[in-house]
């Protein structure tokens, strides 16, 4: 209870009238007291502080107004103007009693916030507390394996090279399938000029690296169409909401983390050394002329006399040679808190991070300041600010290859110095010479990686800024027992800027001075600006029969943006010490591009009796990549819920504690990936007798319409033994209409290629997602656990599509080494993987139905029927096998050949005999988890994995072909060298022979759990840190991608798409393994 | 329950307040009109003259178009113009770095998956000449200064544009999807079927002879009148369109207009300059002669005709020009680059060896032309290069009859691929117009009157045509007698059409021309036997699959691409390649 004492004279102020007064507590008069005039919305209008005698006066606007007194710890009081002196007396908040305030968890979605139980979506949410404390650059790396229905794939252990996700199976044939990621209700898209998702580079995946994963609060990843509804056609992909941390109301608290990693590769497979190579390479060379001659190399001859003798008599590990011990290094430093008034959170990161490949760095800097002012009970402002810059030296990507398997392929004879006359290294890096043997050209190509690594340059820096104003008003009650109306307006920006430059030095080339690779530089800058603004009106009605809820949302928002380009490659540039070659420029590009887009919701929750719920959602979206007929795209969700454990008949049992069915139905739809699709536009080109040119340069789609996805999803929602174990299944179907496909080829007596895009079939995916928890599990005293499991399946179909667009999707055989024929087909899934079925290797040359050691086998090729015997010529002679008979690659098969299966037993390997190899896409993914808790101690450990792909093993099978000079694996050492070598690695033939086409050789199983990470991880006792100053203080110990459990027998089975959905290894950088220590301290 | 409608009703109140302030104050389609920042967009193009001519351009620089990387696909137009052309004529064998598609051709292996089946250069002049005939009428609607005049000028320019791009489609595949409308939209049908060869033929010649009158017969500026479609280019177009069409008398008609126009330019020159060293008469045809006056050494007309370019004797030829980006990498790729080393293409050693001791069949020691286009890059080299094309000058002493030794040649490489490349020039022209009158002769033999009699004034201006040709490269004048005897070739009609097809061989040697002058007379005579006997003589290996690959007429023609059947559902191949994929093993 307050007290207040009036004294003074009674008497009507008006405005301009000046009060005063005197304001104390049970000690004597305060100092520093806010004394403030509201008005009737509890905005300030007036203002004083009280002084060191507790003494305060002001004027005053408005005598219907009140004057509110207020100091922290101490009761906020309201007096009415009544007087021109007041004499307050505080009371002290500690003097009250508890209060128990009950509360809904609500949904923290950008739609309407539902509480929690209610939610008839698909979604599941994640607490970012789980991860603190992990050794993650960004949030994705914490996230696999923990949402259901979300596969994510490390694109490479490049840094920053990011992830890329699916969710719930790929829709679309060639559009983004990445899901949308909004960040505190905004779209987080970096958008730039002409981005193709199929050839985009690492950094485009790697758009989380712009956000802290320290500023996170939670994440809620939004599934079926329902829950995405509000998203309309952006969120076609799944949405993945995350919402950063805000300040809260209380003292100050400044919290310091500071994690230390260390990273390195793992194993790949062994390699073969200078010795081992040399003597494979000459049997490469004389195996497919049988002549001395050819493999008469002086590269490979340990010729003392050869110039460069010193250069070529090595045993170099190569691969050895770029791998390191990388560093990451991340501080971290928040200060949030608040008042009355506002909430404020500010935050700054650096990280710094050395690679586990060589000479490779990023350094990241980002902070974020969030505001939250509230002028009056009705009025609040909220701003946030966050700026994100990278710097990231890369390796220099010659030729698109990663250092990493550049190393794999180098000649381990040669050095990587140049080394003198007895051996000694000069220390400065070798190159093949020109001048080489002409043998060796594909290794005169491929330079010296540690080289290249150190003297080339390539760096991206990148800034985003995305300010961002908000106003929220509420018209009607302010409370949860009276009828509210909202308003929210905002308006954010993103600026986003990146820079590109990179620099091949003339010392990695050795091919003279006019050659494209010397002193190339490449710089390449993108900027964009976007800005959009969003008005939500949200309207909860207060019924007086408080069995029914409602609420409804209805919002627009506008986007527009522009962004630009322009890129420019110049080669030959001075510094050389050549006397007149000018620098050539060699490309030169500026691109502009803008877009806008519109879209209205209307979102609507109603519930009855809190257990039988219904959401309905729509959409109107338009955009500017589709022409005036077919702009604007309508999108409607519908979903219900019955929470069945309210029912009557269920309240006996004590099992289930939560038991709710969700179906949902919705459309989302897509847009392509483009402007300017419905003009034709004309483009300049050059200039003809001395006049410019200008010619039309596409086809206008009047006809394109937007993809659609219709989803259903049934779900159901489980608590058992009072929510101790929680959990939900969703089986979910998605057909995808209108499948838009970028460039289908078009015939060219059009005078045009392709179109741009085409709306050109349809597609299915179906599946099942299961995620269940655990939650503090009591095991002992003071030991408690909590267990996470999550599955998903999907299954991806093409149901239908222009079966002319088919065909010329579909490449032919190439009757060449080392390719997998890609179709698509319908009624099957992309990724699906075409091949020959490989059976070893032919023991003889030589055919005789008993084996003739040394001479002549059973193992030989020549023809057999269905029944397995061997047909005969009219001569008598067994009929042999060949490849491609009657084409230009004929080729007949010989003791030591690689053995396909002639599925069709026509004597004749070829097109006929390629059959389904499987699929890249998994039938399971998920990952589970088992957090400890003993008192202030916890180990968390997380696993991931996939099951049931396919991986091409290009790595492997670029180890193993014996067809280059590339540098091959140990196993190779098995190869079939003389006839009667019972093995099943094929005999050296150097560009030549049949020896590795695409076949199940090479077609390994992906399968693999991960121990994503572990980690160790203890607060230490309040009390003892009370003494030190500190409020809180955990350290802790982590180790991330400790092992793997596969089959795999490349480098990390962890491979992401490619075209077609294929999943194609080839000795990309594989995830590195890291171990982290760090701390936390609150003050 | 009612003041929640209330409230209800206000709520709706704000939704439209809100819908509205979402819009604006401008209108919704005003929001989405974007439009490209770099590009121009339809709606706001065609509306002046230059727009026209700007287009018009693009048709020439998509025709000049050449592959920059050696295994391009699709190649660029001058690629496919020059290769169809040549490349399975008896002047080309397989030279350096080629790639396995010219390597399967050289060998009459012919896929479908080669890149020079892929006809899309082609077919996008086509296209832009098409939008500039649906386009140009509405300009000179809207824009007062496009005069009627000046729009006929333009029509006939890109009509001779676009046949002469099909010309080159039915004679490298006979039947070609025929488009004659502008690719605008999605909704139009892309998916056409093949119109038979004659059938697009003789839609080519009523569409020129409709229009030749209309075109430009001189420019304003010297260079476009070679390097820009004029009247003369069109005659010169239709001369050849007749030959193919077999209507001599008409290609006779057309040859002369276009040999009268360069006797009326020569005459010009004459009474402007009093005389022009470089030009002389032979058989009263001006030609550039092999040495200018005033000087006893020769290859004068290597250097004029396409060492330099837009020479006196050029009818219409592709323009390249250093300072523009675009350069004929062609040559560059195919002939021989700067440094002198063999291209894809190298030279059968028939055409070259044995000149000096007279036993050649081709060339005799005093012929300029062998000197002026092939060359051995050096004595250890066991190839020969082409050099047509590749050399701003050449110079050498004259070669005589006498001598059993040729003479050296000093000539002076492009630095870059910047030569012209020549589609008609006057030799050509006097060529076809021999072999018309050999045929008219042909047809006016009758029972009345022996045929040699008949024959005999047809083959006189045929060999009249001939030797001027064959005077020039073997230095006679005008006055002094013919190296060639009439009386060797005036026999029979075989022998003298035997002389045209020889000449024709040695004067266009490498300018596209040889397998279409073979595959003309096949389709003449209804049989390859012609044919196939010259041909197999460039081959070393493997002759007697390729002859009776030869045999087949269907054989003479490319077959479609691979992706272009597969995109275009109404297109069937050519029978002659349309074999069952899956040969199986013989036994």
């Amino acid at each position: 209870m307050s007290l207040l004492f009036l004294s003074g004279v009674l008497r009507a102020q008006t405005s301009g009238t000046t009060i005063s007064g005197y304001i104390y507590d049970n000690q004597g008069p305060m100092i520093g007291v806010n004394v403030t005039e509201v008005d009737a919305a509890n905005r300030y209008v007036a203002y004083a502080v009280s002084d060191v005698n507790g003494n305060f006066s002001f004027k005053i606007q408005n005598p219907k107004n009140r004057i509110r007194v207020a100091c922290v710890g101490y009761q906020v009081q309201f007096l009415p103007i009544k007087g021109t002196s007041y004499k307050v007396r505080m009371v002290e908040t500690t003097t009250l009693k508890e209060i128990v305030v009950t509360t809904k968890a609500r949904s923290e979605s950008s739609g309407l916030a539902i509480p929690q139980r209610e939610l008839s979506g698909a979604t599941q949410k994640i607490d970012a507390s789980e991860f603190a404390g992990l050794g993650i650059n960004t949030i994705d790396e914490a996230l696999q394996g923990r949402i259901a229905g979300l596969d994510i794939v490390y694109n490479s252990g490049n840094l920053g090279s990011g992830t890329s996700m699916r969710m719930r199976g790929a829709a679309s044939i060639n559009s983004s399938s990445e899901p949308l990621i909004v960040v505190d209700g905004n779209v987080w898209e970096a958008k730039t000029t002409g981005f193709d998702f199929n050839s985009a580079n690492d950094e485009k995946f790697a758009q989380l690296l712009n956000v802290n994963p320290d500023d996170i609060q939670s994440i809620t990843v939004l599934k079926d169409a329902a829950s995405t509804a509000i998203w309309g056609s952006q969120g076609a992909n799944g949405v993945i909401e995350i919402k950063i941390k805000r300040g809260s109301r209380g003292s100050t608290r400044v919290t310091y983390s500071y994690k230390a990693s260390g990273t390195y590769q793992p194993n790949g497979v062994k390699m073969m050394n200078g010795d081992q190579y040399t003597m494979l390479l000459k049997e490469e060379y004389f195996n497919p002329r049988l002549n001395d001659a050819a493999s008469d190399i002086v590269e490979l001859n340990y010729d003392p006399s050869f110039s460069e003798y010193e250069m070529f008599n090595n045993n170099t590990d190569w691969v050895d040679a770029v791998k390191q011990l990388g560093m990451r290094h991340n501080h971290n430093l928040s200060l949030s808190g608040g008042g009355e008034k506002a909430n404020f959170r500010i935050s700054a990161g650096y990280d710094k991070e050395f690679g586990s490949i060589i000479a490779q760095s990023l350094d990241r800097f980002t902070t974020r300041v969030a505001l939250d002012y509230f002028v009056s009970d009705r009025i609040k402002i909220v701003t946030n600010y966050n700026m994100t810059y990278t710097n990231n030296n890369k390796n220099y990507s010659f030729n698109n290859q990663d250092i990493l398997s550049m190393a794999y392929q180098k000649m381990p004879n040669m050095s990587i110095y140049e080394q003198d006359m007895n051996g000694n290294s000069t220390g400065e890096y070798y190159q093949v010479q020109s001048s080489a043997s002409t043998e060796l050209d594909d290794q005169k190509r491929l330079v010296n990686p540690i080289a290249l690594a150190y003297q080339a340059k390539n760096n991206t820096n990148t800034i985003n800024i995305s300010p961002e104003f908000q106003l929220k008003y509420n018209f009607l009650g302010l409370t949860n027992e009276e009828s509210q109306l909202i308003y929210e307006g905002k308006i954010a920006f993103n600026v986003f800027n990146d820079y590109n430059s990179s620099f091949l030095p003339s010392s990695m080339t050795t091919s003279g001075w006019n050659s494209s690779n010397v002193n190339a530089k490449n710089t390449s800058s993108n900027k964009s600006q976007a800005s959009t603004t969003t008005h939500t009106l949200t309207f909860v009605p207060r019924f007086t029969n408080t069995d029914h809820s409602f609420m409804m949302l209805v919002r627009g928002q506008m986007t527009s943006g522009t962004s630009n380009s322009q890129s420019n490659s110049v080669y030959g540039l001075p510094n050389i010490p050549s006397t007149n070659v000018p620098g050539t420029i060699s490309g030169f590009s500026t691109g502009v591009s803008q877009w806008r887009s519109m879209y209205f919701t209307s979102s609507a929750h109603y519930a009855y009796k809190g257990k039988y719920i219904m959401d309905f959602t729509s959409r109107v979206d338009a955009t500017t990549k589709f022409g005036p007929s077919r702009r604007w795209g309508f999108f409607p969700a519908f979903s219900l819920k019955w929470i069945m454990s309210d029912e009557e008949f269920m309240k006996s049992q004590k099992v289930i504690s939560t038991l709710g069915l969700r179906p949902s139905w919705g459309i989302v739809g897509n847009q392509p990936g483009s402007e300017y699709l419905f003009f034709s536009r004309y483009t300049s080109g050059p200039s003809y007798n001395g006049e410019g040119s200008i010619y039309p340069n596409n086809i206008r789609l009047s006809n394109l319409r937007w993809e659609q996805v219709e989803k259903w999803n049934m779900g159901l929602d489980l608590g058992l033994f009072d929510e101790r174990i929680t959990g939900d299944v969703n089986l979910y179907t998605g057909n995808t209409t209108d499948l838009l496909m970028n460039n289908p080829s078009l015939p060219s007596s059009s005078g045009f290629s392709s179109l741009n895009v085409q709306n050109t079939g349809s597609m299915n995916n179906t599946g099942w997602e299961l995620n269940l928890q655990a939650n503090k599990l009591t095991l002992a005293r003071n030991l408690t656990a909590d267990i996470n499991v999550s599955f998903a399946n999907n299954r991806n179909m093409l149901t239908s599509m222009d079966q002319t667009i088919l065909n010329s999707m579909n490449g032919e055989f190439s009757r060449s080494n080392g390719t997998y024929l890609t179709r698509i087909q319908l009624n099957s899934a992309l990724g699906s993987i075409y091949g020959f079925n490989y059976d070893g290797v032919y023991q003889y040359s030589k055919y005789s139905p008993e084996e003739v050691v040394g001479v002549s086998g059973p193992n030989a090729p020549v023809v057999r029927n269905d029944a397995g015997k061997v047909i005969y010529l009219k001569n008598g002679e067994p009929k042999p096998m060949y490849f491609s008979y009657g084409t230009t690659a004929a080729y007949e098969f010989v003791g030591g050949d690689a053995k396909y299966r002639d599925i069709n037993h026509d004597g004749n390997i070829n097109e006929l005999d390629i059959v389904y190899l499987g699929s890249s896409l998994p039938k399971i993914t998920g990952g589970f988890g088992l957090r400890l808790n003993y008192g202030r101690l916890s180990m968390n450990n997380q696993f991931n994995f996939r099951a049931g792909n396919k991986v091409v093993n290009m790595g492997r099978m670029n180890a193993e072909n014996m067809y280059s000079n590339s540098n091959q694996c140990m196993s190779v050492a098995w190869r079939w060298r003389v006839e009667g070598d019972n093995t099943t690695i094929p005999r050296a033939l150097r560009q030549y022979g049949y020896n590795y086409l695409g076949s199940d050789r090479f077609v390994e199983d992906g399968s693999f759990i991960r121990l994503n990470y572990t980690q160790f991880s203890y607060s230490i006792d309040p009390k003892l840190l009370k003494t030190i100053g500190l409020s809180q203080l955990s350290l802790n110990v982590s180790l991330n991608n400790l092992f793997i459990l596969t089959k795999y027998s490349g480098n990390d089975p962890e491979v992401r798409y490619g075209d077609y959905g294929i999943s194609t290894d080839s000795n990309q950088t594989p995830r590195s393994k890291s171990f982290t220590a760090g701390i936390t301290a609150s003050f | 329950m009612n003041h929640i409608l209330m409230k209800m009703k206000h709520n709706f109140k704000y939704t439209v307040l809100s819908v509205a302030l979402v819009a604006g104050l401008s209108s919704c389609e005003d929001f989405f009109n974007v439009l490209p920042l770099n590009e121009i967009v339809l709606e706001s193009y065609y509306t002046e003259e230059n727009d026209i001519t700007s287009v018009i351009n693009s048709c020439y620089t998509g025709l000049a178009t050449t592959a920059t990387a050696t295994n391009a696909n699709p190649t660029g137009a001058v690629n496919l113009m020059a290769a169809w052309g040549e490349m399975r004529s008896d002047n080309i064998v397989a030279g350096t770095s080629l790639t396995e598609d010219e390597t399967q051709i050289l060998k009459e292996n012919i896929m479908p998956t080669t890149r020079y089946s892929n006809w899309s250069p082609l077919y996008t002049v086509i296209n832009r000449c098409n939008t500039v005939m649906h386009y140009a009428p509405i300009v000179n609607l809207k824009d007062p200064n496009y005069t009627d005049s000046e729009l006929l000028a333009d029509l006939a320019e890109v009509k001779a544009l676009r046949a002469l791009c099909y010309f080159y489609l039915i004679r490298a595949f006979r039947d070609v999807p025929f488009v004659t409308e502008p690719s605008i939209d999605d909704a139009q049908n892309y998916r056409v079927a093949a119109t038979p060869f004659n059938d697009i033929l003789t839609y080519l010649i009523n569409d020129l002879e409709a229009v030749k009158e209309d075109a430009v017969r001189r420019y304003p500026k010297v260079l476009d009148n070679t390097s820009r479609i004029t009247r003369y280019s069109i005659y010169a177009l239709l001369a050849d369109l007749y030959l193919w069409k077999q209507d001599y008398p008409k290609c006779i008609e057309y040859c002369d207009k276009v040999i009268d126009f360069k006797k009326e330019l020569y005459e010009e020159e004459i009474a402007l300059k009093g005389n022009n060293t470089d030009l002389e008469l032979f058989k009263e045809i001006p030609l550039i002669s092999e040495h200018p006056i005033g000087s006893t050494r020769s290859g004068n007309v290597a250097t004029k005709i396409f060492g330099v370019g837009n020479s006196f004797e050029s009818i219409f030829e592709l323009n390249y020009e250093q300072n523009q980006s675009s350069s004929n990498s062609f040559i560059w790729n195919y002939y021989n680059g700067a440094s002198g080393s063999i291209g894809f293409f190298s030279v059968p050693p028939f055409l070259v060896e044995n000149i000096a001791s007279g036993v050649n069949k081709v060339f005799k020691i005093t012929d300029c032309r062998h000197l002026e286009y092939i060359e051995k890059p050096g004595s250890s080299s066991t190839q020969y290069a082409i050099t047509k094309y590749t050399r701003t000058s050449v110079t050498f002493d004259s070669p005589l009859a006498s001598a059993t030794t040729l003479p050296t040649v000093t000539s002076i490489r492009q630095t870059a691929g910047y030569a012209n490349w020549i589609i008609y020039r006057l030799t050509d022209i006097m060529l076809m117009k021999a072999e018309a009158e050999i045929q008219v002769g042909k047809s006016m033999i009758n029972d009345s009157v022996a045929s040699n009699v008949t024959l005999k004034p047809y083959l006189q201006k045929a060999f009249t045509l001939v030797s001027a040709v064959y005077n020039r490269a073997n230095n006679k004048t005008n006055l002094s007698a013919d190296t060639l005897k009439y009386s060797d070739f005036g026999g029979s009609a075989t022998t003298m059409e035997d002389l045209v097809m020889l000449e024709r061989q040695r004067e266009l040697l490498f300018e596209g021309k040889r397998w279409f002058d073979l595959v003309r007379k096949a389709r003449r005579e209804g049989n390859n036997v012609y044919l196939s006997s010259n041909v197999i003589r460039k081959q070393t290996s493997n002759t007697g699959a390729i002859q009776i690959k030869l045999t087949s007429i269907d054989g003479l023609y490319f077959p479609y691409s691979e992706s272009e059947l597969k995109n275009n559902p109404e297109l069937k191949q050519n029978p002659a390649y349309d074999t069952d994929k899956t040969s199986t093993q013989s036994e």
